[in-house]
């Protein structure tokens, strides 16, 4: 009866007590970080190892349905993806009054880094972070598990440029074949086309157009389709990729939100778009942002793309 | 399911020897439906995690039929299949209850859990949740009750914390607590509910994602063409297992190997051929200790399912268990004891 009634019996103690002495083993708190999907991060020492840490801290005694599932789905699914791209879950330390989710701490993420450098990365680290992205999205695909929002904010980075996912609140694991699921998902600006349009039975492939945008976005310096609607960011997209048609994506009439009497544009070439990237960064860039999703190229095979020559050379022979 | 709302299983034409294939020479043809006491058999499954490859043929054979519709709709993600089978078949070996935890429980026996699932399949038919959810469900509860004793009137409150817990992991929305307690007629608070759920949740460790029997049933349909009449049957057939103490211990894959092989014999669509062998990775002799009991509990339903029972004579079922208790069972028992010739 150890877990439910320790629980239940833990009602009428003094606020919190337990939990904070425990917590101040592990860590002190440093400075506020912000705000993920859920809750407050802060970064915190560890008072025996001094190893520095991000504490993601959920109130829970606001929350009339108990634990939120963001919270449940984030611990459960981190706890399974154990891979250098993808930001590791240390420790979960649970109250009635609070959960607090002890992350591995990275200085900074790609928002701010494309900040600093106002957009002007150099191509060689565009490559490796684009690289790591990918290497990151292929294993929780594997994994059968979908980010459902990757967006600069949420892709973590240090000093040596090792680059991870973070902010796992909207992922969730999928079965084969895979069900409907929310279409409200993925940050607007990186909200792959089908969903915009409505479509519930998306798969990996929504994390595929995200990684296209964040990749535009490393390139020029810019978000690629900075929409303020549904409606507008759907616009955005036509503007560049031209507005899809039934030739061009069969079935896309049959998606819920499309309109017979879009405004019609032709596509533009990517290259006046992201002049930093050479010819096969464009043809990359071309298939993660893909119309059709099931065109849309896989993680998995992204990795293996001539773009990424090199790098996998330099990794075969130092390994 | 898919089909209109008349739809139900049809009786079947000619009843055939089930045929004898050969085995698939990537499955070690062990005999392996063990007995939840069975030490043997749980080494057995442990050999699953430490060799895959043994019980996860490659599926790209180029012998193997229905690889075209996996190559074109993007939700069979087919670029993933086997890593995510793969990996799906790890899983479910990590994240299974003790076959033997009643004799840890004081409190509680085998009885009271047959009657708290009646239960739960109700309330998870009443709030109109996924099939994935109940499986889901039905592991944390028998998890949670590997770990943790408890008395008697706290196994209602276990029972709707774990389907809370299962609703918020797979579905897109969960019940309102309000909604849970509502249907337990009041007898626990709100407050209680989210008390235990913390419990629950760190009993099991906040290890959520326990592969259920649906994604496997699936793909073992690719056998037959993804027949719906057997498939359909199959889903009442995985459900009734969650009914018997007996399944516990048991892995997805092969719960769903033994729904599939057991609908296929109720409705005389042949042998289990080394196609089914290869995409449920099973074969026939390691699945037969489970038809068994299943075919036994199908004799009395009122005892062993009830609530399951009457939920699959629905419409929206095909009317599963109408099909298995008028004709399916009854035609095979007779071709089973008595003369082929004595068919009704």
């Amino acid at each position: 009866m150890m877990h439910l009634c320790s629980a239940i019996g833990q009602q009428n103690l003094p606020e919190g007590r337990p939990a904070i002495e425990q917590e101040n083993i592990v860590s002190k708190k440093i400075e506020k970080l912000g705000e993920g999907t859920y809750g407050i991060v802060y970064k915190a020492q560890n008072r025996e190892t001094n190893d520095v840490v991000a504490l993601k801290r959920i109130r829970l005694d606001n929350e009339e349905e108990g634990v939120p599932c963001t919270a449940i789905r984030e611990i459960s699914l981190l706890k399974e993806l154990k891979q250098n791209n993808i930001v590791r879950l240390y420790d979960v330390l649970h109250t009635e009054k609070k959960l607090t989710l002890v992350f591995e701490f990275l200085d900074s993420d790609l928002k701010k880094f494309l900040d600093t450098y106002s957009g002007d990365i150099d191509v060689p680290t565009i490559k490796q972070l684009m690289y790591q992205l990918l290497k990151g999205i292929a294993y929780c695909h594997e994994h059968r598990v979908l980010h459902r929002d990757l967006k600069p904010q949420n892709l973590l980075i240090n000093k040596k440029g090792d680059l991870k996912l973070g902010d796992f609140g909207l992922a969730r694991a999928f079965g084969i074949p895979v069900r409907s699921y929310s279409h409200e998902v993925v940050t607007l600006w990186y909200r792959a086309p089908d969903v915009l349009m409505g479509s519930k039975q998306y798969s990996t492939s929504i994390d595929i157009w995200s990684a296209g945008c964040i990749f535009a976005e490393m390139a020029s310096g810019r978000p690629l389709f900075p929409g303020s609607s549904v409606k507008d960011q759907l616009l955005k997209i036509f503007k560049i990729l031209g507005t899809p048609t039934e030739e061009t994506w069969p079935g896309v009439s049959r998606l819920p939100d499309y309109k017979p009497d879009f405004p019609m544009y032709s596509p533009i070439p990517l290259e006046n778009l992201v002049p930093k990237l050479d010819a096969t960064g464009i043809d990359l860039l071309s298939r993660l942002i893909t119309y059709i999703p099931e065109k849309r190229i896989s993680a998995e095979a992204a990795i293996s793309h001539p773009y990424f020559d090199d790098i996998r050379r330099r990794e075969a022979s130092n390994p | 399911m898919a089909r209109s709302s008349v739809q139900t299983i049809q009786r079947p034409n000619i009843p055939k020897e089930p045929s004898r294939e050969r085995h698939c020479p990537l499955i070690p043809a062990v005999p392996s439906f063990d007995t939840p006491n069975s030490e043997h058999n749980m080494e057995g499954l442990t050999h699953t995690v430490d060799d895959p490859h043994t019980y996860m043929p490659d599926m790209d054979l180029d012998v193997i039929p229905g690889e075209d519709e996996y190559d074109h709709d993007p939700t069979l993600v087919s670029e993933y299949q086997q890593s995510i089978f793969a990996y799906k078949r790890e899983m479910e070996i990590k994240l299974m209850p003790d076959p033997n935890y009643m004799s840890k429980q004081s409190d509680l026996t085998w009885r009271y859990r047959v009657l708290i699932i009646d239960w739960l399949v109700q309330a998870h038919d009443q709030f109109d949740l996924l099939q994935e959810t109940m499986h889901l469900c039905v592991n944390y509860l028998d998890r949670f009750l590997s770990k943790v004793i408890i008395p008697v009137n706290q196994l209602q409150l276990v029972a709707i914390v774990a389907l809370l817990l299962a609703s918020k992991y797979e579905e897109i929305q969960a019940p309102a607590i309000e909604a849970l307690v509502h249907i337990c007629n009041n007898v626990y608070t709100r407050t209680r509910v989210r008390e235990a759920e913390i419990g629950m949740l760190r009993a099991l460790n906040y290890d959520m994602g326990a592969p259920g029997p649906m994604s496997f049933l699936r793909r073992i349909s690719r056998a037959d063409n993804y027949d719906v009449d057997i498939r359909t049957l199959a889903k009442y057939l995985i459900d009734v297992t969650l009914c018997d103490h007996r399944f516990i211990g048991h892995p997805s894959s092969m719960i769903a190997a033994v729904g599939y092989h057991t609908s296929m014999r109720l409705l005389f669509r042949g042998g289990w051929t080394s196609e089914h062998e290869c995409y449920s990775g099973y074969t026939e002799l390691m699945l037969i200790g489970g038809v068994n009991v299943l075919l036994t509990m199908l004799e009395h339903p009122d005892q062993s399912h009830q609530a399951m029972f009457k939920k699959y004579q629905d419409e929206r079922h095909m009317k599963a268990s109408d099909y298995v208790q008028q004709l399916g069972l009854p035609l095979l028992q007779s071709l089973q004891y008595k003369p082929t010739s004595d068919t009704q």
